[in-house]
């Protein structure tokens, strides 16, 4: 199975294996990123462009090239051999929007395009050319629709869509049969070229670029060189890299390296009437969505590493809520699936305090609407089989079985009472941790990498309280202890009241106090100050004065 | 400060398969002494007094790839553990159990590696259910509560912090009073003392074996002098 592949293969287009693959025709706007951008940000054309992703230029226009830009390259070096040099930032969800216009003049002349990447389209050529003559007549219809778009386009047509978007980059049209003959002169280098773009991850980039420069060092130069090796041994001494290589480099590149064309999600919707607003009737919907999502799924041979659950309400409100899958367990079964469903369903539904279980509610909860439609939407969807690395092996059962007792307690408290954590940004324990219910795909919302000057020394407080506890410090004077706005203290800590207004434990030390002015500028700014003390008995707490109150946020147990 | 799985202090090290189970959870090297025969599968610990203790006994297997479930924590510092060495991403918090807590540590149970019950509703029949359940699957059970049947019984008292002056400084090191007891090879009690530095990880410690366990007995005050008795920390 083909690591590099991110396909999720035609639907209906699943051929066995045969000794020549189909003519496949491919269009490709040399550039894509560029024109896209220029497009978006009205750059004239004459001028030099290239598209910037803060770490290296990822493409560059005609102009530009002419003037020595090349891809990789660093700002300030494209900056110097072209200081007319326009930068665009790099954007692939604008790539891919922008390049709608080009598929859908594309599709006026075939049918059934599919995208590989944002500016190249790969196309079965054996009808459209019957339909419109020769294969060459089909070029020329193709270039012309998506001249008018207002992008130059090349095509090249070949066995097997890896030859033709080899075949594409010099607008020929191999023969049938001659595709091995075609293939055969070319440097290894352009193995690149069929990796998906900026679509695939990063690390298929620089997989296929290992394997290039390795088999360049190796004197395997051009792709006939690749074929010629005998296809076990490339697998054996490459692994599943290298017999992909092969079968493009032999002309047998049967399933193009393509995503699935973006606009169709795998998605399932239904529309509930009359509308649900009791809790039992989740349960039947909630299944029938799931199976129709999971069959969908199977289908198109993907697993989908979330699922966003969408539903309308009577009040034309939407609710929405992205749940992670684990895609690594082999995606989510239908039960699970269900489960999730289902729970989501009755979260939205009911209110918290449900009789017979006395789970505390957290914040308000709107009053529950009826729902009219629901959707579920697989986002993040990749072939199944691409992560295979975690079936096997005893970490992986272990990883499977803790998630399916979390799932087992969140069935049976609720989905909110089961909690995952996450280290974030911020000064002082409450802040640097990112808390959310298990299985709920959250952005945090602090950066980790960033400094934060002016956070708490470390160690963190064992226990952190929920809510602070009131407490009152004094100092010698028997006077509550003040801080000024030079952090100076009106005299030093002598004693700590509990909260319950009667106890009292000595200060034996104190360290502090430390500022933390958060967000002063806006309506919600936090303004505390923060003191470490060490007690009679022993144990050291964390105190906060906050608006004139002494709290006591946490216990150094 | 101790780092890397170092083999229990009983027997060789073997190379072992590596998707062998083994029958204890590896545990910091620092707290050998603390726990002889380490976390073994299976048996329940009451660990009491000092919620780091408790985390720094799990960080190394939460390291290793152990998932650890914590129930019952409602002010747990998660910051506090990350620091310790645990790793969040596979930890489960369920701060309240509610009424259903026995169903729900059995369903940890059945899932996780370790389960750490804090503030959680059990009767008595429940706890020993639980327990049996737990050496059943080979789930290592500690308690901040009393639990009748626990194998080692580790309570905190103490802790002498050092760093913090009068307004300068900052918490640092800290040693920690411990006392153990239980049945088995934890029968004859241990006292002594458990270094922290100044990130919560456990640096050392030292102690001894005393023969019966008298709370007021033998009880060595920081300086060295025997004290007449202890005052609980928390």
């Amino acid at each position: 199975m083909n690591v590099v592949e991110r396909v999720v293969p035609p639907s209906a287009d699943r051929e066995p294996a045969t000794p020549r693959p189909v003519r496949t025709a491919a269009l490709w706007v040399p550039d894509w990123p560029v024109l896209a951008a220029m497009g978006a940000e009205q750059v004239p054309a004459h001028l030099p462009a290239a598209v910037h992703d803060t770490r290296q230029v990822i493409a560059a226009s005609a102009p530009a090239r002419r003037q020595g830009v090349r891809r990789g390259m660093r700002r300030r070096t494209a900056q110097q051999v072209c200081p007319e040099l326009v930068l665009l930032s790099s954007d692939p969800g604008r790539d891919v929007r922008e390049f709608e216009s080009v598929v859908g003049a594309a599709e006026n002349v075939v049918a059934g395009v599919e995208i590989a990447r944002a500016g190249l389209l790969l196309l079965p050529a054996v009808g459209a050319s019957r339909y419109h003559g020769s294969e060459q007549a089909l070029a020329e219809r193709l270039v012309e629709v998506v001249a008018e778009a207002g992008y130059e386009a090349q095509v090249g047509v070949a066995d097997g869509a890896g030859a033709a978007v080899l075949a594409a980059r010099s607008g020929t049209l191999v023969p049938p049969g001659h595709t091995s003959q075609f293939l055969a002169p070319r440097p290894i280098a352009e193995l690149r070229h069929l990796v998906a773009g900026a679509v695939a991850s990063a690390s298929t980039n620089s997989d296929v670029e290992s394997l290039v420069d390795l088999l360049v060092r190796l004197g395997v130069r051009t792709l006939g060189d690749l074929a010629a090796l005998p296809r076990s041994d490339v697998l054996a001494r490459f692994g599943a890299q290298g017999q992909w290589a092969h079968r493009v480099a032999s002309g047998q590149d049967e399933r193009p390296t393509a995503l699935r064309r973006p606009e169709p999600d795998v998605a399932v919707t239904s529309e509930l009437d009359p509308p649900v607003e009791r809790v039992e009737q989740t349960a039947f919907v909630a299944r029938r969505l799931a199976e129709d999502l999971h069959a969908a799924l199977i289908a198109a041979g993907a697993g989908c590493g979330r699922v966003q659950i969408t539903a309308a309400t009577t009040e034309g409100g939407e609710l929405e809520r992205t749940w992670r899958t684990d895609l690594a367990l082999g995606g989510l079964t239908v039960s699970r699936l269900t489960d999730r469903v289902r729970w989501q369903l009755d979260g939205w539904l009911t209110s918290h305090r449900t009789p017979g279980r006395s789970r505390v509610g957290r914040g308000e909860d709107p009053s529950p609407a009826p729902l009219t439609r629901l959707t579920l939407r697989a986002q993040d969807v990749a072939a199944v089989g691409v992560e295979q690395g975690r079936l096997w092996g005893q970490a992986a059962g272990g990883d499977l079985r803790a998630h399916r007792s979390v799932h087992r307690v969140q069935g049976l408290l609720g989905p909110d009472a089961v909690l995952t954590a996450q280290v974030q940004g911020g000064r002082h324990a409450r802040d640097q941790v990112h808390v959310m219910p298990w299985g709920e795909q959250r952005p945090v919302d602090r950066r980790l990498d960033a400094p934060w000057p002016g956070r708490l020394p470390p160690p963190a407080p064992a226990t952190v309280l929920a809510t602070p506890a009131a407490v009152q410090l004094c100092g010698v004077d028997g006077r509550r202890v003040e801080i000024d706005a030079r952090l100076g203290l009106s005299s030093p800590p002598a004693v700590i009241w509990w909260s319950d207004g009667t106890s009292q434990t000595e200060v034996t030390g104190w360290a502090g106090p430390w500022p933390v002015v958060q967000r002063w500028w806006g309506a919600a700014s936090q303004r505390a100050v923060y003191l470490q003390a060490t007690l009679s008995d022993g144990r050291a707490v964390l105190l906060a004065l906050c608006d004139g109150v002494w709290t006591l946020d946490g216990f150094y147990d | 400060m101790t780092n890397g799985a170092t083999p229990p202090a009983y027997g060789p090290a073997t190379a072992a398969l590596p998707a062998a189970p083994s029958d204890t959870l590896p545990v910091d090297a620092g707290l050998a002494e603390l726990l002889p025969s380490g976390l073994v599968r299976g048996t329940t610990t009451v660990v009491s007094g000092s919620t780091s203790l408790l985390l720094a006994m799990v960080s190394q297997a939460s390291a290793a790839g152990s998932w650890v479930a914590v129930v019952g924590f409602p002010s747990i510092g998660v910051l506090a553990a990350h620091q310790i060495g645990v790793v969040l991403d596979r930890v489960v918090l369920v701060p309240e159990a509610g009424p259903d807590a026995p169903q729900v540590l059995a369903a940890l149970i059945d899932g996780m590696d370790a389960v750490l019950a804090g503030d959680v509703a059990l009767g008595e029949g429940d706890r020993r259910r639980l327990s049996a359940r737990a050496r059943e699957r080979g789930v290592v059970l500690l308690s901040t509560m009393p639990w009748p049947g626990a194998q080692t019984v580790v309570t905190a008292q103490r802790s002498h912090w050092s760093g913090v002056g009068r307004g300068e400084g900052r918490l640092r090191d800290r040693v920690l009073m411990v006392n153990r007891s239980g049945r088995g090879s934890a029968a004859r009690g241990w006292r002594g003392q458990v270094r922290f530095d100044d990130i919560g990880l456990v640096s050392g410690l030292e102690g001894r074996m005393v023969s019966s366990l008298d709370p007021d007995s033998d009880i060595v005050g920081i300086d060295g002098t025997p004290t007449g008795s202890g005052r609980r920390a928390g």
